[in-house]
């Protein structure tokens, strides 16, 4: 799993429960719209991400182009938390071999 | 979609990319000599903005000339970007082509308050461009794409 995505679902993940729209999402992640669009395809078509239409009917309202909201389903929250975690623990395991000292107890010597 | 499709419209869409940009200088160097008459055939791209630097390959006659005598001198940097993403739009499969325009268009009106976050989304569209359309071709490739009847 790439950073972008974990960034992509860090950012789902803090906003469970609600919809973000593409830019929304872009901000909270910190990454531009145009890289987390291909990561929110993979993820939808992986069921993890629900995706909507925004109705036409406001947005012709309010003069502006129709949002595409994102959630995160069930099944994608428990797989997300999942694979973060893997993650987490396989960077921490790999940051503590780089840090270990020749000398040390089980280090390189 | 067979491969078949798929080469054809890498190669429409890379044909189509090179009509419009690989449009050549139609100036003829200033010089003295056999070469009077050869043109520089630079791609109107390079030779159409004036902010672009001189080293960067302009013949001597568009480092001089005035704006207006350039390639697609009227055109701000607004269309030729929306004409880009545009002209790529139709490397995308055409079931994807429709929402990602669309997610374009939505996020580019959502930033349009900062002209830098504007950019920095384009940018991020554009180099994001190999991802996505990798993507939507192997998720159409593999059979894995539901119809995307929400989009309207």
């Amino acid at each position: 799993m790439t950073l972008p995505t974990q960034a992509v679902l860090q950012a789902l993940l803090e906003h469970y429960g609600e919809e973000l729209y593409g830019f929304e999402l872009s901000k909270a992640s910190g990454l531009a719209a145009g890289t987390i669009y291909p990561i929110l395809q993979r993820l939808t078509v992986a069921g993890w991400v629900s995706a909507r239409w925004e109705d036409p009917e406001p947005t012709r309202v309010a003069g502006r182009p129709p949002r595409r909201y994102y959630r995160l389903t069930v099944e994608g929250r428990a797989r997300a938390v999942h694979a973060l975690a893997a993650r987490s623990t396989s960077r921490s395991a790999t940051t503590g071999l780089l840090n270990r000292r020749p000398g040390v107890e089980g280090g390189l010597a | 979609v067979s491969p078949l499709t798929f080469v054809a419209v890498i190669i429409a869409a890379a044909v189509l990319c090179w009509a419009i940009f690989h449009n050549p200088c139609r100036a003829a160097v200033r010089s003295s000599g056999p070469a009077q008459n050869r043109r520089c055939g630079r791609p109107a791209i390079v030779v159409a903005y004036g902010r672009y630097p001189r080293s960067l390959g302009r013949c001597e006659y568009h480092r001089t000339a005035p704006a207006y005598r350039r390639p697609r001198s009227n055109l701000g940097a607004g269309p030729m970007t929306g004409g880009s993403l545009w002209v790529v739009s139709f490397l995308l499969p055409p079931a994807e082509r429709k929402c990602w325009s669309a997610e374009v268009r939505s996020v580019l009106w959502e930033s349009r308050g900062d002209r830098l976050v504007q950019r920095q989304q384009v940018r991020g569209f554009l180099w994001a461009l190999p991802a996505t359309i990798w993507t939507s071709w192997m998720v159409v490739v593999l059979g894995a794409m539901r119809p995307r009847r929400e989009f309207r």
